[in-house]
């Protein structure tokens, strides 16, 4: 039988013990799906020619709209699953801009340069 | 289940934008041959771009699933003899390979 990693935080007075693998599962998770829209937004801004703070405005809407999906996913009682909803959204989210900026302009070219 | 609409969504949300960028070139191939200037996209590929994003954001969020991180769930389903297993500890080059084994 394999022992559960824990970790203890202590907050307000409480105590609380995690499951330390299924906390980097749910991190893993949140930034494959991160990765994921960043790519598909890219594209469809490239499709519809988006240029310049337009374009960038809608990797903001994507990541809001990711945002609301996953804490949906989460449901009601998302002290199960996340220790902040906040994190969800703004963990590596100038990361996945890079990869946004790179999907973006190979649509962009794709459709409305050649 | 999940998994699998999950993936039918992304497939289908690729295919919706894969196909917006056809139309919307081809669109643009068409304003070049009348020689008209472009104002802006049409409203129904706007619209299939956006359904496609969304259904491929969405499909993608539900091909995976979420663990309970309290550690409390995690040892609720352990019986307590399981507690006193310490693989670590375990031997196997012992008398018993002499005694009971199938080979010597």
């Amino acid at each position: 039988m394999q022992r559960t990693r824990t970790v203890t935080v202590e907050k307000g007075g409480e105590t609380k013990v995690y499951n330390q693998g299924a906390i980097q599962h749910n991190a893993a998770v949140v930034e494959y799906t991160r990765t994921c829209s960043a790519v598909f937004s890219g594209m469809g801004a490239g499709v519809l020619g988006l240029t310049a703070l337009y374009g960038f405005g809608f990797y903001f809407i994507a990541m809001f709209g990711m945002w609301l999906i996953l804490i949906a996913k989460a449901g009601a009682n998302y002290q199960r699953y996340f220790t902040s909803r906040k994190a969800i959204l703004l963990n590596g989210f100038f990361g996945s801009l890079f990869t946004y900026i790179l999907c973006w302009t190979f649509a962009y070219g794709m459709v409305h340069v050649y | 289940m999940a998994q699998t609409i999950g993936k039918i969504g992304v497939l289908v949300g690729v295919m919706l934008l894969c196909h917006t960028g056809y139309s919307v070139s081809q669109h643009l191939q068409f304003l070049r041959y009348n020689e008209d200037e472009f104002t802006s996209l049409p409203l129904d590929m706007v619209l299939e771009a956006l359904l496609g994003v969304a259904l491929a954001i969405w499909g993608a969020s539900a091909t995976k699933t979420f663990k309970e991180i309290r550690a409390v769930e995690d040892i609720a389903c352990k019986s307590y003899e399981s507690f006193f297993n310490r693989p670590n500890f375990m031997t196997f080059n012992h008398r018993g390979k002499k005694l009971f084994g199938m080979t010597n």
